[in-house]
């Protein structure tokens, strides 16, 4: 124990060195709590509530829910909401709960965390609760297949056992069969007529238990929905938190719970944002939030700016909007997304990797399980992509099967706003890889600048 | 023309089915037979003009060599009486004769290939590859690029049947240079994805002398050239990294 309380003390003098430099979010101290002391997160003392909100897609939108939510209550939350969700930065956000004496004094942690280590981290945390949003196609280099991350994951809650509650998406077919031996408590969403498009390639086409392909009674989007084996038992498990009506025009929900009715409201006529709002209801009620309180809360909330931004000039909107390149299934339902939002639109693909630029080139692979097919719609006038990988993206956007004509690929990025339309269309996306944030808001003002340019 | 594609709902993986699909868009009235593992496979009855295989996972891998392993005989054959096969990733490692992890054998493959692929249950290999394929009659090889991501490689008669000779990035381990297997016309290859797609100078080739397609055309041939050639000049330059 010597040990780790020398590297506490070592760690919150960094981060107090940190903090008083402007960069309180840097996580070196938590990268060096770790290196002094490897069982630094088994040894410190956590807050009497401890969340973990982990999976493929969702997470940061919904631990933001979360986080705001209790943060509203006055509860005093600490939440790596910097993008740390890695070891380092859980032993920053647990640090902050602690004093030196090793004390919590703060009530909950939030803590995103990245699928891919989880066992290893969250086997020494011990957190209270695990939601667990979905299980996808993610990056090939970083996640490999989803059966990989099935098992990472599965690992973590055997590892657990009884200590941690398991709150899991039934209409993945994929995570509903995490933690068998846990408690384990479901969310799930009614036949809502998506019409969601068909994925080229599934995340999950046959029954783990018996290799029988998967059949549906609806599907939500990917392989969600509601699903069942002809041949076996594996199949959509009973659900605590049900949407049973969802309006995504309206943005209300309402939510069977114990055979009652209760409608909340929306953040986005996504129907992935839909299951965020759900997947933050059900942690919410399990922490026994009232249902006013909770509906109350999400009046005021709105899908985090980190994600999507708008402005208007001239009668057309311009957004920026988080797409993850090489994470495909993402990528792809953002690509449904802009096929069934009907306004006539322009497309900016701003997709490529910053650090896969810089070292060494970025790989090729996601393009091919990515449905650009989706993007062949006819409210979509024009796809306009920038950036090193032009050449591969056009190739690509070809074999969608998108009319060359509608195709602009420049390797400049700088010379994308000439070529957005200013008129007959009402909205431009410019989607974009989630670290180029300030990226992709420089190249809406930019594409926005010419438009007011050409106007004058 | 027709080409059996070997248990789509599972060997798919990384973008490898865009293989075929090229395929398909190079030859328009090529009809594609997906054979489920639930069916028969079409070499048993016909020979199919390519028998394709992509990734799959590693539960994948033992579902597929519980499938092949009574028609072993007929794959031995189908390989010696020069069958077109193409297998992508780690397909091909279900005709080897062993998969290990961490030292510890999961399952014996079928023993086709005298190889034995060795993995790590955490660890994912990941680089850049360019190589070269060669025939005796061309006046210089055709430059191969593409994309590895592995769990383990192959060890073993490595050299027995190489496919490509590696320029950058591993062969099939980090100790060799050859990369992949050719026997007859059997092609398989540890670069993941769609390698067809990547690759237009060797698909033309593939097309031409090993489906015998008189004066194949490549589907936008200028942009997939464009797109190689440009693909060719960064990854061999020596300041690109390799690995990820």
């Amino acid at each position: 124990m010597l040990r780790f309380y020398i590297t506490l003390w070592i760690s919150k003098f960094a981060m107090w060195v940190y903090k008083l430099r402007g960069q309180e979010r840097n996580d070196r101290p938590g990268l060096l709590a770790f290196k002094l002391c490897p069982d630094f997160l088994k040894y410190i003392k956590k807050p009497p509530i401890v969340i973990t909100i982990t999976g493929t897609n969702g997470k940061s939108t919904t631990s933001a829910l979360i986080n705001n939510k209790l943060v509203e209550e006055g509860y005093k939350v600490s939440f790596n909401d910097w993008g740390a969700n890695l070891y380092a930065g859980f032993a920053l956000n647990l640090m902050r709960c602690v004093n030196i004496f090793n004390k919590s004094t703060y009530d909950v942690s939030v803590l995103e965390a990245d699928e891919r280590t989880l066992d290893i981290s969250m086997g020494q945390i011990e957190p209270n609760y695990i939601l667990v949003t979905n299980i996808c196609k993610d990056s090939l280099r970083r996640n490999g297949h989803p059966e990989f991350i099935f098992d990472i994951v599965d690992r973590t809650f055997d590892i657990l056992g009884d200590k941690t509650t398991a709150i899991l998406n039934a209409n993945d077919p994929i995570s509903s069969q995490l933690a068998k031996k846990s408690k384990r408590v479901f969310y799930g969403m009614t036949d809502i007529n998506a019409n969601p498009f068909e994925n080229g390639v599934k995340d999950i086409a046959v029954c783990p238990n018996c290799g029988e392909l998967i059949r549906y009674n609806y599907r939500l989007y990917r392989h969600l929905g509601d699903f069942y084996c002809p041949n076996c038992d594996f199949k959509t498990p009973e659900i605590k938190y049900y949407a049973k009506s969802v309006d995504l025009e309206g943005r209300k929900m309402t939510v069977e719970e114990n055979g009652e009715d209760f409608e909340y409201p929306l953040i986005s006529d996504a129907v992935f944002n839909s299951f965020n709002v759900l997947s933050c209801i059900a942690v919410l009620r399990e922490l026994c939030k009232s249902k006013e309180e909770i509906a109350k809360f999400l009046e005021t909330q709105q899908v985090t700016k980190i994600r999507e931004t708008c402005v208007e000039y001239n009668g057309i909107k311009y957004y920026t909007y988080g797409a993850k390149s090489q994470n495909i299934s993402a990528a792809s339902t953002v690509f449904e997304y802009m096929a069934k939002e009907p306004s006539d639109k322009n497309v900016v693909l701003l997709l490529d990797e910053l650090q896969d630029k810089n070292h060494p080139t970025e790989t090729l692979t996601w393009l091919y399980e990515t449905d650009y097919e989706f993007l062949n719609s006819p409210n979509i006038k024009k796809i306009i992509v920038g950036g090193h990988m032009f050449l591969n993206h056009k190739l690509r956007l070809l074999l969608a099967g998108i009319p060359e004509e509608k195709i602009i690929c420049v390797e400049s990025e700088s010379e994308i706003p000439n070529y957005v339309d200013t008129e007959g269309i009402e909205k431009v996306y410019v989607l974009f890889e989630i670290d180029c944030v300030t990226k992709a808001r420089n190249m809406r003002d930019a594409i926005v600048e010419k438009a007011k340019e050409g106007a004058r | 023309m027709k080409i059996e594609v070997l248990f789509p709902e599972i060997c798919n993986l990384y973008g490898d089915l865009f293989n075929v699909k090229y395929l398909k868009e190079c030859l328009p009235e090529c009809q594609i037979v997906n054979t489920s593992l639930k069916d028969e496979p079409l070499f048993l009855t016909e020979k199919p003009d390519l028998i394709y295989m992509g990734t799959t996972t590693e539960s994948g891998q033992q579902l597929i060599i519980d499938k092949l392993l009574p028609y072993k005989e007929k794959v031995v054959d189908c390989i010696d009486s020069g069958y077109n096969f193409l297998f992508t990733g780690n397909a091909m490692e279900v005709l080897f004769n062993e998969i290990i992890e961490e030292d510890k054998k999961i399952c014996d493959g079928l023993g086709i290939f005298d190889l034995s692929a060795k993995r790590k249950a955490r660890k994912r290999f990941n680089s850049l590859y360019v190589g070269c394929f060669n025939e005796e009659n061309f006046n210089e090889p055709i430059k191969i690029v593409g994309f590895k991501s592995l769990f383990g490689f192959a060890y073993g008669k490595t050299d027995l049947y190489p496919l490509f000779i590696t320029e950058r990035g591993d062969g099939m381990n980090k100790e060799c240079k050859e990369e992949g297997i050719r026997k007859n016309n059997f092609f398989g290859t540890y670069i993941t994805g769609p390698l067809l797609v990547l690759n237009p100078v060797f698909t033309k080739w593939f097309m031409s002398e090993i489906m015998e397609v008189p004066n194949p055309v490549l589907a936008f041939e200028d942009a997939a050239m464009d797109a190689y050639n440009d693909r060719v000049k960064e990854y061999t330059d020596s300041n690109t990294g390799i690995y990820y």
